[in-house]
């Protein structure tokens, strides 16, 4: 992949649907009031106020959304998702949390993103590209209460394996939502398989409930012979 | 009270002498001493502010000490006013809300491991 855009492809599975335009369209498009806005959320840091109680890793909200009528190939996925904000502590979690609308309250095709300050919600981010994701198909109407169980686990440290959690991500599709929880390294069987475990407990799914592991790398694959339109991952 | 330390330390045998009530008093004194409540974290935590507090925390994250909270403490955090107050830097978006909602007006008792009207869809 010798370029990031090479692979923004569209990914139904709980996280992308990215850009199918030129990579350097794509770059073009960029305007400098946005990079100036990443640069800056960059070096801001946020800190838990006094008192606070501090979080394992601040951790940033995101938000991304097809926009109606378009095609996805004229858009950039990196482009389409943008920063609601970061936090440090629970408390501003919470500040957050209920300053958006709540994923089951989502239209058209939009996911939430939540991933640990530094770490991109695409396949191509540092910390992301040896890694994968599981994935959670729902009903609809569950989106909203799994995506809280999750994050909470997430924040909450509930799924001890060390540094490998990367972020968590709901989807709100046509007939049905998705969450997905993406680590580092998707080769390390000891970690996916915790991992899987926890969410079985978190979320209280039933024994027989279906989870897909995806490699980012087969996500990326998979979608290369794709139309970004073309439905299920 | 300092000589009953000597005395103790001084003749350690004396420990497994159960008939000695001499040494039993002592030894409850010297409990007692040990008992005394401990001043708790918290009061550390919320007088200290600022920069110190900020330390504390990375202090905290760099000693490799994980900090895990259950759902159920997270869940009671939120029920603070500060988690309804709006942050400083949101952006005009829709997905924004001007007006806090209740973080818990959805999941009402919040115990969804008793809960089980709900299933995620199955194959």
């Amino acid at each position: 992949m010798n370029n990031k855009f090479d692979a923004l492809k569209d990914d139904d599975s709980g996280d992308h649907d990215q850009d199918q335009g030129s990579p350097k369209d794509g770059e073009k498009e960029k305007t400098e009031d946005e990079e100036k806005e990443q640069n800056t959320s960059k070096k801001k840091m946020v800190v838990p106020g006094a008192g606070e109680h501090p979080l394992q890793y601040n951790y940033t909200f995101w938000y991304s959304r097809r926009t109606p009528g378009r095609p996805a190939s004229t858009q950039s996925y990196e482009q389409n998702i943008k920063q609601i904000g970061s936090f440090a502590s629970v408390e501003q979690f919470w500040r957050f949390y209920s300053h958006m609308i709540r994923p089951g309250d989502l239209t058209g095709h939009s996911d939430f993103h939540l991933f640990k300050e530094g770490i991109k919600p695409m396949w191509e981010d540092d910390a992301n590209k040896m890694g994968g994701k599981w994935i959670i198909r729902l009903r609809k109407g569950l989106a909203s209460r799994c995506w809280e169980n999750l994050i909470l686990a997430m924040l909450g440290e509930q799924f001890m394996v060390g540094e490998e959690i990367c972020g968590a991500v709901v989807s709100v599709r046509f007939q049905e939502d998705i969450i997905s929880i993406w680590n580092k390294t998707a080769s390390d069987q000891a970690t996916t398989a915790r991992i899987r475990d926890t969410l079985r407990r978190v979320l209280n799914l039933p024994p027989n409930t279906i989870m897909e592991y995806k490699t980012h790398t087969d996500s990326i694959k998979y979608s290369l012979g794709r139309l970004p339109w073309a439905g299920e991952c | 009270m300092l000589g009953t330390h000597c005395r103790l330390y001084s003749r350690p045998k004396t420990h497994l002498n159960h008939s000695d009530t001499r040494m039993e008093v002592s030894r409850r004194r010297i409990l007692q001493k040990h008992l005394e409540p401990a001043r708790p974290l918290r009061r550390f935590i919320h007088t200290q502010i600022g920069k110190q507090y900020v330390a504390f925390v990375q202090c905290t994250r760099s000693k490799m000490l994980r900090i895990s909270y259950t759902r159920e403490f997270l869940i009671e955090l939120a029920r603070c006013p500060e988690a309804s107050k709006k942050p400083c830097f949101l952006p005009d978006h829709p997905v924004v809300l001007n007006k806090a909602v209740s973080c818990l007006e959805s999941f009402g008792n919040g115990g969804y491991f008793h809960d089980v009207l709900w299933f995620p869809l199955v194959k």
